[in-house]
């Protein structure tokens, strides 16, 4: 349940990266063509695991879900800037 | 996502700044070492090259405790701390609690290492801080955590320095989400072929975003330890017992309802550390007997927590009969809000409350705020970089400790698995740490170029990480196939994780291309 | 008020006037707390909050605009504390009956 949990979000979040504006603007990408509205229905959806895991009670696994999706949304957000050096 | 007025945006932006260059470099440095210490007991396991079977709570205990009761004077009985220690030995630490000349109630007695044999290997007499001192097998691992916790400062001004640092990152993580007009929607945008600032400035801003809510709790958890006994007993118990320490203990710890002074055998802890781990389906990480050979004997287990639970589990047995008496909180006879919260304080910050899992994020969490540390300093050099060219020394002195520390780090593990097998560990772990910290410093002052002094130690780091495995097997450390028959895949995932580290940093020194970032820089208001 | 002076208070109250402030509500705050189902709240809730309390003075006093109202919380808090913990002090008896 954890780890469907945090692959679920991070699916979000990747989808939520993909189409993020001033990503694609910063990076010379054309504009998405996604509305608003389905944009706050992927921040929903990412955030629905985490709140189903509190509302079970489980502590540690809503730390852990948290943790892992603050890891991987960091790691996302890396996508398609190898090449430079990060330090 | 906050707009404060410009005033004190600029305020928070000079606090968020100066709080990171004044003190980042020595909070980088406690990050580091306690993202390391999250696997302080596995990285023991890896390095002390031991593989015992068995826990030493799985093994009888009651005759060793009894035979060692015997030959320690009776004024120690008043409580015995048991715990595991390396390679499945057991500690016993006999000892009474008494106040200190500064009121700080301390623990004396006598500590006992029993191995697997039930042979006493070790014998020491003192204070809590001088027999629970380093030894050959962990002299890493313990070298690590009085980094994290004290930079090996002594006490009291160790941890109040890291106390400070804990309060200061607070600072950091508060200001910084203050001045972040538009956090949500800069959280993926990294910017490569923009100036220097910019590119800095993205990657300290999404790796701060991302880890805000736990570089605030790490911050808030570490302080609160850091104070604890230095500060904040010492002034409650002012307050509450006129500075008497022991009253502060005795209140929040359980006490018999009758106290009973008669003798009697404390032969039963076997039986209550088989029955700790029936109710919670595993064996304690630490017992403690309290009143040792009296009627009114107390032995307490603690155990972790249960799944889904993050506050760790204590419970209560009559020490005389062996009788399961209750569940109790850590702290207090009954559940309360102070006892939770304070409970929760070490699994919340230590991230050991379920298992490796949380270890492996809460690892990660303390990779991205080293990093964010790193690049916030970074960033702050780059602004001023071109109006203030004397900050190159600076520039240097982030890089030799950015990249210096890790490398001392591992050197130290290399002068461990290198001095255990001629008992000399617990001299050469902190001199390796000193010779490397002295490689990276003269480095930085000898190299042509910042960006040779960068490759140079990423090479060096890169080496090491693909060399420990092989110095630890060359050291009389146990191959991957005695490892996993001995039922320790930790000491392998060390050893994979290290080699694919070493790989991965080298491969992106070797493929990196260096971005022509000749940008103009200019600087910000209030910066 | 000169804008130095204004400056220099601002830093009063939020350097070392934080401490102190924080430090005295710490301890105050075991005299006036309940002490919850197991008697160990009062003693316990301060030093889990000792950082936090720190935290919101400090930010307190950067960030609130009027000076006088930095100066009414911090030593209004100051004050209030102050007094309990002379009067434990002078007077446990009747504290500890306060305290229960």
């Amino acid at each position: 349940m954890q780890i469907a949990a945090i692959f679920f979000t991070l699916a979000m979040l990747t989808l939520l990266w993909w189409n993020d504006p001033k990503r694609r603007r910063a990076e010379g990408a054309p504009a998405a063509a996604q509305p608003l509205t389905l944009r706050r229905v992927y921040l929903i959806a990412a955030l629905l695991p985490g709140a189903v895991l509190a509302l079970r009670s489980d502590a540690a696994a809503v730390f852990v879900w948290l943790g892992s999706c603050a890891i991987g949304g960091w790691l996302v957000s890396q996508i398609r800037t190898s090449g430079s050096d990060p330090l | 996502m906050i707009r404060l007025p410009r005033q004190e945006t600029k305020l928070m932006v000079a606090i968020h700044g100066w709080s990171g260059i004044v003190l980042g470099l020595l909070l980088y440095a406690v990050v580091l070492t306690g993202m390391t210490a999250v696997f302080a007991k596995e990285i023991n396991t890896w390095s002390s090259g031991h593989v015992a079977q068995k826990s030493a709570f799985e093994r009888p205990i009651d005759d060793s405790l009894q035979a060692l009761a015997a030959r320690t004077p009776a004024e120690f009985h008043e409580a015995v701390d048991v715990f595991e220690i390396a390679d499945g030995n057991l500690g016993l630490f006999f000892h009474l609690h008494e106040a200190a000349p500064s009121g700080e109630v301390i623990e004396r007695g006598v500590y006992y290492e029993v191995d697997s044999a039930g042979d006493v290997v070790r014998e020491k007499r003192g204070i809590g801080e001088e027999v629970f001192g380093p030894s050959n097998d962990d002299a890493l691992s313990h070298f690590l955590i009085d980094t994290h916790v004290q930079l090996h400062v002594p006490e009291p001004w160790g941890l109040l320095l890291t106390g400070i640092l804990g309060l200061a990152m607070l600072v950091a993580a508060v200001s910084g989400l203050l001045i972040h007009r538009h956090l949500f929607k800069d959280i993926f945008t990294l910017r490569r072929k923009a100036s220097p600032v910019l590119v800095n400035r993205d990657r300290h801003s999404v790796a701060g975003t991302w880890s805000l809510p736990f570089a605030f709790i790490l911050a808030f958890t570490g302080s609160f330890f850091s104070f604890y006994g230095t500060v904040g007993v010492p002034i409650v118990a002012m307050a509450a017992f006129g500075g008497d320490e022991q009253a502060f203990d005795d209140a929040v710890s359980v006490k018999p309802e009758k106290p009973d002074s008669r003798p009697h055998l404390t032969g039963t802890v076997n039986q209550i550390i088989a029955d700790a781990r029936a109710r919670t389906g595993a064996l304690p990480t630490f017992v403690l007997v309290e009143r040792f050979g009296r009627a009114d004997a107390q032995v307490t287990t603690y155990q972790d927590p249960e799944p889904g639970s993050i506050e760790p589990l204590t419970l209560v047995y009559n020490g005389a009969t062996g009788a399961y008496e209750r569940t109790t909180p850590s702290i207090g006879a009954k559940p309360s809000l102070g006892g939770t919260l304070t409970a929760i304080m070490e699994p919340l910050h230590f991230g050991n409350f379920a298992g490796v899992a949380s270890k492996a994020v809460w690892y990660g969490l303390g990779f991205a705020m080293c990093y964010v540390t790193l690049t916030g300093l970074r960033l702050w050099l780059v602004r001023r970089r071109e109006s203030i060219p004397t900050l190159a020394w600076l520039e240097r002195a982030v890089t030799v400790i950015g990249f210096g520390l890790p490398l001392a780090l591992l050197t130290a593990a290399v002068g461990f698995l290198c001095a255990v097998p001629l008992g000399s560990a617990v001299v050469w772990t902190p001199a390796a740490f000193l010779i490397g910290s002295a490689i990276s410093i003269v480095a930085g002052v000898a190299l042509p170029t910042h960006a040779l002094l960068v490759t140079v130690h990423k090479f060096a780091i890169g080496g090491l990480l693909l060399g420990l495995p092989l110095i630890r097997l060359a050291t009389g450390g146990p191959g991957w196939t005695s490892a996993l028959m001995a039922r320790q895949p930790m000491i392998v995932a060390i050893d994979i994780a290290l080699i694919l580290s070493g790989v991965w940093l080298l491969i992106r020194m070797i493929t990196a291309q260096r971005s022509d970032n000749t940008a103009p820089v200019s600087l910000q208001p209030a910066e | 008020m000169s804008p130095a002076a204004r400056k220099w208070i601002r830093i009063t109250f939020a350097g070392p006037g934080a401490v102190v402030v924080a430090l005295t509500v710490m301890a105050g705050m075991a005299l006036w707390l309940p002490g919850g189902a197991a008697g160990v709240d009062n003693l316990v809730i301060p030093l889990v909050l000792a950082p936090l309390i720190w935290a919101g003075l400090f930010f307190h006093a950067c960030l609130d605009p009027r000076l006088g109202r930095i100066a009414v919380v911090a030593l209004g808090l100051f004050t209030v504390h102050t007094g309990l913990l002379t009067h434990s002090l002078l007077d446990p008896v009747s504290a500890m009956e306060i305290q229960r």
